[in-house]
């Protein structure tokens, strides 16, 4: 396809060009052209963003509430609140990415609200293990490994906690963890590092 | 003094970079700058250590996909609802009635459909419905099969009945799938695979509201699902050991959405939930 097709793309070719995404030889499609598709009402390029960044989305919730279910519901709550609001996004405003995460944050507020915030100040030796044998796709290890990760962020404070899941786990740049957070690019490396530092510190102290 | 700072905040920055492009290692940049050295490295240490426990935050195997058709199918549902038009006060009674049936229409075609078919399967039996029974999914007959799976959906009352409704759907899709690889219809399994994981997740959902009533009528649904498919597990872990490539590569994602829920299960539901 040309640029001008692109350019003057209809659904019919944006919806053919979608289910053969899986050939070599078809360009990657970028989220831009997603988002334009998406707004005009096609559900499958919204469906394409969702594969894109469901991942990311859900690393950021997970990291953020005690459970795996509240996550996955959270992260299905926050992809259908990007749709409803699509028609008022404007793309110069904010990259895509960061409206996501924004739409992510406002969900995890709304959660708080209604649930109350995880547990904080937990240590690691007062965490239950869980029963049972957790199966094969789940290792005893990989549980405690994320309950260790949990504490530890449990413990930072909440800037310093939100810059190292955006910039760690959800995979933001610097400049899109400061478009989220409202800080600028220079504030969030300034953040990160003090925040790498706290951590550091205090895998140090849970060594000990 | 705020210069060096920030200075150093941009050569951590550089330094994360091209360690997470590959292009560097941990020691490879702090030779870099051997005089900031002491700084970085327990910073770059504690991003490293971050990083590697990534992971264990993805999301369980077929969620993504999963959910993606979840989320779709509210969006489809809720754009639907805003093309129907508002009934408008006096307007004549048969027209608002239409409105009401075609408001409903899917569930008026699901009832219709349902009456259809019980009636089929009382005057006939051996008929249509009763032979639809045994269809895969490709047949000519699996369109009427579905449609008796999704009354008997509509018509199912409580949490605990739809979630145990959902382990017995997966398990036919399961089995299906074990006669579309007896009948080398290979076409056919990953659709089915679909509709599997869809069943699935819906189980898990009613478990979950099951969960919050009532724990131990949920441990006994867990216990039920995790059951059926680790027997399921152990059926195509035989299959595979003789399947080509490609089916192999079917069967590796059953096997891997199956223990991903198993290990769920053992992880959230089986143990009680833990409040904020």
């Amino acid at each position: 396809l040309h640029d001008e097709d692109y350019e003057n793309r209809n659904k019919y070719v944006w919806n053919t060009l979608l289910r053969l995404r899986w050939m070599a030889d078809v360009p990657v499609v970028e989220d831009h052209h997603l988002l334009k598709s998406a707004q005009d009402g096609n559900t499958e390029a919204f469906g394409m963003l969702y594969e894109r960044y469901a991942n990311r989305v859900f690393r950021f919730l997970f990291a953020h509430v005690d459970n795996r279910l509240d996550a996955e519901d959270l992260t299905e709550d926050v992809f259908l609140r990007v749709w409803r609001s699509l028609p008022n996004y404007r793309e110069q405003g904010v990259p895509f990415l960061a409206y996501l995460f924004r739409i992510a944050r406002n969900a995890l507020i709304d959660h708080y609200r209604r649930s109350g915030p995880v547990k904080s100040q937990v240590s690691i030796e007062d965490l239950p293990i869980p029963d049972g044998d957790p199966g094969p796709g789940e290792s005893a290890i990989s549980s405690l490994e994320r309950e260790e990760l949990r504490v530890s962020l449990e413990q930072l404070r909440e800037d310093y906690r939100t810059v190292l899941v955006l910039r760690f786990l959800s995979e933001l740049s610097p400049e899109e963890t400061a478009q989220v957070m409202g800080r600028t690019p220079g504030a969030v490396r300034v953040l990160q590092h003090r925040a790498l530092s706290a951590l550091r510190s205090m895998l140090d102290g849970n060594l000990r | 003094m705020a210069e060096q700072s920030d200075a150093i905040e941009m050569i951590l920055q550089d330094c994360l970079e091209k360690i997470q492009n590959g292009q560097s290692t941990l020691e490879g940049v702090l030779a870099e700058h051997p005089d900031l050295a002491e700084d970085l490295r327990p910073s770059l240490e504690a991003a490293l250590w971050f990083r590697m426990h990534r992971a264990t935050l993805d999301p369980r195997p077929g969620f993504v996909a999963a959910s993606n058709r979840r989320v779709l199918e509210k969006i489809q549902q809720e754009q639907l609802a805003k093309t129907q038009p508002a009934p408008v006060a006096g307007e004549n009674i048969f027209a608002r009635i239409w409105q009401v049936l075609t408001g409903q229409r899917q569930l008026v075609f699901q009832a219709a459909l349902v009456f259809v078919l019980l009636f089929v399967m009382v005057a006939g039996s051996g008929g249509i419905a009763y032979a639809a029974q045994d269809a895969l999914p490709g047949d000519l007959l699996y369109r009427v099969k579905i449609s008796l799976e999704n009354a008997e959906e509509t018509f199912t009352q409580g949490e605990a009945p739809k979630a145990d409704l959902q382990i017995r759907l997966a398990q036919r899709r399961l089995t299906e799938i074990q006669s579309l690889i007896a009948h080398e219809r290979l076409g056919d399994i990953p659709k089915t695979i679909t509709m599997f994981e869809d069943h699935i997740n819906r189980a898990i959902h009613h478990m979950i509201a099951v969960r919050d009533l009532d724990q131990d009528r949920a441990a006994v649904l867990v216990a039920s699902m995790q059951s059926v498919l680790q027997e399921q597990v152990g059926i195509f872990n035989q299959l595979a050991e003789h399947a080509s490539p490609t089916l192999r590569e079917l069967i590796d994602r059953i096997v891997l959405v199956s223990n991903g829920v198993i290990g769920l299960a053992s992880e959230t539901l089986w143990t009680p939930v833990r409040r904020a």
